[in-house]
């Protein structure tokens, strides 16, 4: 039997002190290639003696399979390494910042009149809108505020002239509707109000609210409680009850302030709820038959409760805003803080 | 209204509850409630003392050392009121008390030590200034809290009355809401005096004076008031005066009645007549204000001049002085209209003029005088010199019909008939079964009460709304749409968040004076009664809130803006107009919070976000040069669709942007569109179009333009000379600089050519690009050689 003509240990050896492609191309034609060492040894297999060939090229293949699984190894350990090399060289620094395209943020007052207008739409209200410059009529007297009552004193009213002024609260759009629409109504109307108020931390000369009206065949204080109490767990969390306070607006009756119990303290009185557990939201009511019949509609077949609500106040109670000017001074950062809170 | 609460212990039995409780109580029935609140809670550590002895100083004439038992203890006290004598019962602040910020300590005077000192009626606020400190009329057991002996521990509960209840401004409508909340009974104080007919009142009235009862006092002596009236006067928040004005206080505060005392001796005559004030007819008001009055005042005189401001306020020359011997007690009630319509245009409110525009109760007239004349005769020693005279009467009770079912239906719940009857009788009201209710007859003082509802509100307030159930109702849904302006808005601010601006809320209000400095254009509606004159005019434009806006933020490095605002601007037309506008405001960055995005912004830049905005109403816009003479000429466009103005866009006046808003060294790129004439002239109906399923032809052409030719006008002489299948003109690059002449710049454009009908050959877009390239030549626009 002849001797192998090649070390198998060295050629291993001298395969893996490579660390080029191109030099392991080659060693591979050295051993493997047409004129490569294995190839010339196979080439001897038809001199050897027909006894011992079985085992001479048992011993050749053996060598070949080998060198090609050490080879094919180094290849791809190589390619491995080139590999890594190149992405070293091209990786990014991911944590450098990105090229953010800033958007714009709605602003707060916005975005909680939308969560606030989305409640009452999936409520099965429609929206109504009306005008910012009002008509006394529309604004006080088919609300069963006549000229000299006290009740004008809570509305403090910006005039243009004897007729003209800015609407003092959103109720003049439920007389606007009324006057078109026959009942069964219910009715979302969002707008911006204005009342002669000096700015300080709690009031501004100009604020938004909303007017809620439902007028059906039997509508009751027990009606307003559900959809209060609805609307203030939708609102303001699950946990938060309410309560109704008579109170009096001359176009409901009976008339509530709507308290929510404190977010903070739970119920039991603490600092920003004054002591009380409760914090005022909004006021309510059933809507007067004087109401009714100034827009025509028979109180006796038709009843309804009507809301309003300040939005800035719930602005202010959602997001701990202490000065309710800041809401208008529009300082960037301010706005930026609160990009995407509800919209 | 401030409520001791002792004071209304006197009427209706309370000592079972807390001043918290009931200050509950009365929040939950309709009474709104301030605070409650301890008057004298300022001062501690004042206790009842009796001086044992008073000995000279040894080293000062002006002071006096005494030695004061405080229960079983024995203090010495240092003071200057050397008219103290042993025996008498003071009040005295020991060292560790504390008086407002004051704290007492032991102090030395000229060596000798004060272990505290004693209080006059000045520290207790019951007197405007003392000449002495306070002693006990009797003798008091030593060493109690001074607060707990001289009542001064009692809670106020500050209560703010809804303008229909004019009934509750009195510690009797007080109690009256407590009796129907408890179920309690009321005692009033009785009220008896014997009249005589010594002298005579004539009384004539007219309209605007309901009732006018009067009566004459003499031997009136004026001095002070029993301390007892003078801390519940302090307590509900009055200056005590002297004994018959603060009794004609106390007794509209217990009863809600106004009253007016005159010096009879300076009213000239017992002649009273009640009339409408002449036009220029002048009286000078107990404040020592003049008023001049007009024909719908109403007056209170002798028959010649007047004397008082009815329900108002009293003249000066018949006033109470520390003279007055004789008085005439005025107990009227004015029509409530008449009065608000007078205090109003002269800008004065009183307790009095409140009260009487809420309406005061007409059937009491007798039982306030007889309690007033029983406390001036009790209090002055004065006699009662006439009959009680009167003019005009009670007006009729009036008479409700409540249905029980009504309640139940209004209130959502079942009310018990007891309950109901029990609470209206306990407010007041009188009940007679009838039919499927009662006949209800309304308490004089109860104003509010004319309707049906009225009473079930009562019945609500007083039972409790916490009894009643919470029901949803069952809503149908609405065949409405949503409003296209509330549809419009939300669009609008969706497009423009995303295009990095921020929601901005500015006042509607401006100065006018600052409108006036950016132009004098601006015709804005004036509000007449303003807050002041920064709130005065309605805006005629968005832009100046976004410029202040802008100001504000400039001025706090916010330096990289982007803001809108959407809301309605003014119009100062026969009515006031309004319609819905939006506008932008940009300064800075293009992209702020982009590190890899150099560019600041530009004209084109700002522009296409308008044209974005403009893109959403599917209509064909242009623009023409701005006629806005504050906005930059050089880059500046009015927004032209269908041959209207719908808005403008551009630089704002760099000038004024420095003089009038403090922007400076930046360019302020400012925007607004008439969002009403958006929504008018939208495309409403879009309709699909079949996509071409041709291949379209794009051919790219760079041209030389002279500078001073506008590229709508490059871009009208393209669409003109390319024929039908022209599409489109896109500007995708333009250069000025290394190989384009002086005076031109390159604009390149893409021109898309289409047909529905075929592919187009080559021969056709070619001969196009000829006809477009000939024409242009005749404009001055060559094809930029390579």
């Amino acid at each position: 039997m002849a001797e192998p003509l090649i070390d198998l240990q060295s050629a291993l050896e001298e395969i893996d002190k490579v660390s080029e492609l191109s030099a392991l191309q080659n060693i591979k034609a050295k051993y493997l290639g047409k004129q490569g060492v294995v190839t010339r040894l196979f080439k001897q297999l038809s001199t050897i003696p027909q006894e011992e060939k079985k085992a001479f090229g048992q011993m050749v293949n053996n060598l070949k399979k080998q060198l090609e699984s050490k080879i094919a190894e180094k290849r791809s350990e190589i390619e491995r390494r080139m590999r890594e090399e190149k992405e070293q060289k091209n990786r990014f620094d991911i944590t450098l910042p990105g090229a953010i395209r800033d958007m714009g943020a709605y602003h707060i007052v916005t975005q909680v009149m939308e969560e606030v207008q989305e409640f009452w739409l999936s409520m099965g209200f429609e929206i109504a809108t009306g005008p910012e410059v009002e008509e006394v009529y529309y604004n006080f007297e088919a609300l069963n505020t006549p000229e000299w009552h006290p009740a004008r004193d809570m509305h403090d009213t910006f005039y243009f002239n004897s007729n003209r002024l800015l609407r003092t609260h959103t109720s003049p759009i439920q007389i606007r509707v009324m006057e078109k629409r026959n009942p069964p109504l219910a009715i979302f109307a969002p707008g911006k109000c204005y009342r002669k108020d000096t700015p300080d931390t709690t009031h501004l000369p100009m604020f938004h609210q909303f007017e809620v009206l439902y007028v059906d065949r039997h509508v009751s204080v027990g009606h307003l409680k559900g959809v209060l109490e609805t609307f203030v767990k939708r609102i303001f969390g699950k946990d938060r009850k309410i309560r109704l306070r008579p109170s009096f607006f001359p176009f409901t009756e009976p008339s509530f302030e709507v308290d929510v119990s404190c977010g903070i303290c739970g119920g039991a009185g603490c600092r920003s709820c004054g002591g009380t557990g409760w914090l005022e939201i909004l006021g309510s009511g059933i809507v007067h038959p004087n109401v009714f019949r100034s827009v025509g509609y028979d109180p006796e077949e038709w009843s309804g409760f009507a809301l309003g609500m300040g939005v800035e106040r719930v602005v202010m109670l959602k997001h701990d805003i202490a000065d309710i000017r800041d809401l208008l001074r529009n300082d960037k950062r301010f706005l930026k803080k609160f990009m995407g809170v509800n919209i | 209204m401030r409520i001791p609460v002792e004071w209304l212990n006197d009427y209706i039995d309370l000592t079972d509850k807390n001043a918290l409780e009931l200050a509950n109580a009365l929040s939950l029935s309709g009474t709104e409630v301030e605070s409650v609140e301890f008057p004298w809670n300022y001062i501690e550590g004042a206790f009842t003392g009796r001086i044992e002895s008073v000995e000279e100083h040894p080293d000062a004439d002006n002071l006096v050392v005494t030695k004061v038992s405080v229960g079983e203890k024995l203090y010495q006290i240092v003071t200057a009121d050397k008219t103290v004598k042993a025996g008498e019962y003071i009040a005295v602040i020991l060292s560790g008390g504390k008086l407002w910020n004051l704290e007492i300590k032991d102090r030395k005077f000229r060596g000798i030590n004060s272990e505290g000192m004693f209080i006059s009626l000045e520290e207790l606020r019951l007197e405007e200034k003392s000449e002495t400190v306070f002693r006990f009329d009797h003798p008091v057991e030593t060493g109690k809290d001074i607060r707990e002996t001289l009542k001064l521990d009692s809670a106020v509960i500050e209560v703010e009355l809804t303008a229909n209840r004019g009934d509750c401004l009195s510690m009797f409508g007080i109690a009256r809401e407590l009796k129907a909340i408890y179920r309690k009974e009321i005692e009033y104080p009785l009220a008896e005096i014997e009249e005589n007919q010594k002298e005579k009142i004539d009384i004539s009235i007219e309209e605007g004076c309901k009732r006018y009862t009067a009566l004459l006092m003499d031997n009136v002596t004026i001095k002070e008031s029993p301390l007892w009236m003078k801390r519940r006067l302090v307590a509900a928040g009055l200056r005590p005066i002297n004994n018959v004005v603060d009794i004609t206080n106390y007794v509209m505060l217990e009863t809600g009645h106004p009253i007016h005392a005159f010096d009879a001796d300076l009213i000239g005559g017992n002649r009273i007549i009640v009339r409408k004030a002449k036009s220029g007819e002048k009286l000078t008001l107990l404040d020592g204000k003049e008023v001049e009055l007009i024909e719908s005042d109403l007056l209170i005189t002798n028959g010649e001049e007047p004397l008082a401001l009815a329900g108002i306020m009293g003249g000066m020359k018949s006033g109470i002085s520390p003279n007055t011997r004789r008085v005439l007690l005025e107990v009227a009630v004015f029509d409530p209209v008449t009065i608000r319509k007078t205090a109003r245009r002269l800008g004065i409110s009183t307790d009095s003029s409140y009260r009487f525009e809420r309406g005061v109760d007409p059937s009491d007239s007798f039982y306030v005088i007889k309690r007033l004349a029983s406390l001036i005769s009790e209090f002055s020693g004065a006699t009662v010199s006439s009959r009680i005279t009167d003019a005009g009467t009670p007006s009729e009770k009036i008479k409700l019909h409540l249905r029980k079912w009504f309640v139940d239906k209004v209130l959502g719940t079942v009310v018990p008939i007891e309950d109901i009857e029990s609470i209206l009788s306990h407010l007041g009201f009188e009940l007679e079964e009838a039919g499927d209710g009662w006949e209800v007859e309304v308490p004089a003082y109860r104003y509010d009460i004319t309707q049906e509802i009225d009473l079930v509100e009562e019945v609500g307030r007083i039972y409790g709304y916490e009894k009643v159930p919470s029901v949803l109702p069952r809503i149908l849904p609405s065949q409405e749409s949503i409003p296209v302006e509330i549809k419009e808005i939300r669009k609008l601010k969706r497009i423009l968040t995303a295009s990095g601006y921020n929601e901005v809320i500015n006042y509607s209000f401006l100065n006018p004076e600052k409108i006036k400095k950016v132009s004098g254009d601006f015709d804005p509606p004036m509000l007449q009664n303003p807050l002041s004159l920064d709130f005065s005019a309605m805006r005629p434009s968005m832009i100046f809130g976004l410029l202040e806006t802008a100001s504000y933020n400039f001025r706090r490095q916010n330096k990289d803006l982007k803001i809108f605002e959407i809301g309605n601007v003014f119009q100062n037309t026969d009515k006031v107009n309004e319609h819905l506008s939006v506008a932008l405001l940009a300064m800075g960055k293009e992209n702020a919070e982009d590190y890899t995005d150099k560019r600041t912004l530009s004209p084109y830049t700002f522009k296409g976000t308008i044209e974005s905005i403009l893109q959403l109403y599917g209509v064909k816009y242009s623009f023409e040069p701005a006629s806005e003479d504050w906005l930059e000429k050089r880059a500046a466009a009015d927004v032209i669709i269908n041959g209207e103005k719908v808005g403008y866009f551009g630089i704002f006046n760099a000038e004024i942007a420095d003089r009038v808003f403090e922007v400076k060294g930046q360019e302020l790129f400012i925007a607004e569109l008439n969002v009403d004439k958006l929504i008018e002239l939208k495309k409403t109906v879009v309709k699909e179009t079949i996509i071409s399923p041709f291949p379209r032809v794009f051919r790219d052409l760079s041209l030389l333009v002279p500078h001073h030719l506008n590229f709508s006008e490059v871009e009208k002489t393209i669409t003109e000379y390319a024929g039908k299948y022209l599409t489109s003109v896109k500007v995708i690059d333009i250069y000025k600089g290394k190989g384009i002449p002086e005076g031109y710049r390159s604009i390149t454009v893409t021109l898309t050519f289409e047909s529905s009908e075929n592919t187009l050959t080559d021969e056709k877009v070619s001969s196009a690009i000829e006809n477009i390239i000939r024409s242009l030549k005749n404009t001055g626009v060559n094809l930029r050689e390579q």
